[in-house]
């Protein structure tokens, strides 16, 4: 068969009106996701433009490659019939991605995080940089990047630390026994209250929590919008040491007690008269 | 004392300049065609200020037509203000009380030409934050503690606090418990009667319908200044009325702050 045959001019004049669809419509195609996402973003937010965006650009794919193929006079009907036994195959092939790809669509409708949160799975802790089709990228503190399958994202637990507004602040503090708990409440109320970042409400709490080994513990626990979470946790740290240093209250450090067996036995004393001492001691002789 | 502090301020070459407002101590040069600023709220008392060093200074370089002097402005904190009586009141079906309450304004720093370009805004007083809501969405507030007041008198006009009368009526069946009040000070303005501040009547109407109240910021003078001008208009336009959720009852505390 001549090549001539193969490629004659009404294949060729398909292959033509494909190639304009592709290059007018293609570009189109992510110029107008751009513009949904950006849209949708102003009125919804972040995290919803970015869902739609989505959902527009995967839809015009598909609708874009139907009408490329009926373009060239394939019906659709054995295409999608060769369409589902591939999917079956490529489906067990690529469990994973299509896993991803499911997880990806799970997350960002839940929405129990949002571009720009704070988040913790697992070990990771780091701001949310984005959520794509196969992972969520997040920007750690320390400004290492992580890529974490969505799959693993929606199967583990996620900690959201900037959900809400307020943020609760939890110091353990020991004092020694000969301390007085009353005036260590008092004391603990008064410095919450002169810190400029902690709120007055909801109220500081201090409850009681042992009596230790070496020390009696407190919980004190501290509210702050969450903008301002480590500025309370730093200056309130060093507000709490330096006030108990100034009323000479006593944090104290682990007292333990050795006790080596017949190494601590009481010391044995004799009482004796002068002539059993020179027995046992003699006077030395020059 | 207050027709010296708000108005316009000639900053000199080289030299510092201070003003007092209350705790609040305003420094001020001029170097070249910039204006230097600094700001503490620790009291110094009549100390001789000599070292730059003591003080960390905010520059800004003005354009050739504008001159170097500042102008101070009283202006509201730009959040609300959850105002806590020393003791809490109740008022009876049917009662009706004007209280007055103290609240330190803000000094916003302009340049003092046509333009009026704003430089800096510092808090005559650094006042403690707190939130006003649920724990999962309400909104950021300043907290202070002051006594209401039933009358004014000369001794509680300071150069740097804004008194608020408030009428608050009651009628509703029920007691109404005044635990605290969140005032929505960017909807108020200030005015000055012999250099005394004013802010405009607040009405506070209970109807009774679950912990809602109406507020009313009237944008009216009051009585007790009558004639007075006004010279901070608020920071939020304001509107005729709104319903806000304004009274703190006794009974809704217990929630805050318990829950481990």
């Amino acid at each position: 068969m001549q090549f001539t045959e193969i490629i004659n001019p009404e294949l060729m004049a398909d292959i033509i009106r494909a190639l304009v669809v592709i290059i007018i419509v293609f570009p189109l195609l992510i110029f107008m996701r751009r513009w949904l996402r950006k849209v949708s973003s102003r009125h919804y937010g972040e995290h919803y433009g970015m869902l739609i965006g989505k959902i527009f650009y995967y839809i015009g794919v598909v609708i874009l490659l139907i009408s490329i193929l009926v373009e060239f006079g394939l019906s659709l009907t054995p295409i999608l019939g060769v369409g589902g036994i591939l999917g079956i195959a490529l489906g067990f092939a690529s469990q994973t991605s299509v896993s991803n790809v499911i997880s990806g669509f799970f997350l960002i409708a839940e929405k129990s995080f949002e571009v720009g949160d704070v988040i913790t799975i697992q070990d990771t802790t780091g701001v949310v940089y984005s959520i794509d089709t196969l992972s969520v990228k997040i920007r750690m503190f320390d400004n290492r990047y992580v890529r974490i399958p969505n799959e693993m994202m929606l199967k583990s637990q996620v900690i959201n630390i900037t959900r809400f507004p307020i943020r609760r602040l939890e110091f353990r503090i020991s004092v020694a026994y000969k301390e007085d708990m009353t005036r260590v409440h008092d004391i603990l109320v008064d410095l919450a209250n002169k810190n400029p970042v902690a709120l007055q409400e909801p109220a500081p709490l201090i409850i009681f929590d042992s009596f230790g080994s070496s020390s009696i513990d407190f919980a004190f626990h501290v509210w702050s919008e969450k903008s301002e979470f480590l500025k309370l946790r730093n200056t309130l740290y060093f507000d709490i040491k330096k006030r108990f240093d100034e009323e000479g209250i006593e944090i104290p450090f682990p007292h333990v007690s050795l006790y080596a067996g017949s190494a601590t036995d009481p010391f044995p004393v004799m009482v004796m008269n002068k002539e059993e001492m020179q027995v046992l001691s003699p006077a030395p002789k020059d | 004392m207050t027709k010296q502090i708000w108005g316009e301020h000639q900053t000199s070459e080289n030299k510092i300049g201070t003003i007092k407002i209350g705790p609040l101590t305003i420094l001020h040069k001029a170097v070249a065609n910039e204006v230097w600023i600094s700001h503490s709220t620790t009291d110094t008392g009549d100390k001789e200020i000599i070292q730059d060093d003591d003080y960390n200074w905010s520059r800004w370089a003005l354009t050739g037509d504008e001159n170097t002097a500042i102008r101070l402005q009283p202006v509201f904190p730009d959040r609300p203000v959850i105002v806590l009586p020393e003791f809490p009141f109740r008022l009876v079906p049917g009662a009706d009380v004007k209280i007055y309450t103290r609240i330190p304004v803000n000094v916003m720093i302009t340049a003092a030409g046509k333009a009026r370009r704003q430089l800096t805004e510092v808090p005559s007083v650094i006042m403690a934050k707190t939130w006003f809501g649920a724990f999962t969405e309400g909104e950021a507030c300043f907290w202070l503690t002051t006594r209401a007041r039933r009358s004014v008198s000369g001794e509680v006009f300071l150069p740097h606090l804004v008194v608020c009368p408030i009428h608050i009526k009651n009628s509703s069946d029920a007691e109404l418990h005044v635990e605290k009040l969140a005032i929505r000070v960017q909807r108020m303005s200030i005015f000055n009667l012999d250099n005394k501040l004013w802010s405009d009547n607040i009405e506070i109407h209970q109807k009774g319908a679950g912990d809602h109240s109406d507020v009313h910021m009237t944008g009216k003078i009051p009585d007790e200044a009558k004639g007075a001008e006004l010279i901070a208009a608020p920071r939020t336009p304001l509107k005729k009325s709104f319903a806000e959720r304004t009274f703190k009852i006794l009974h809704d505390l217990p929630g805050m702050g318990i829950k481990l």
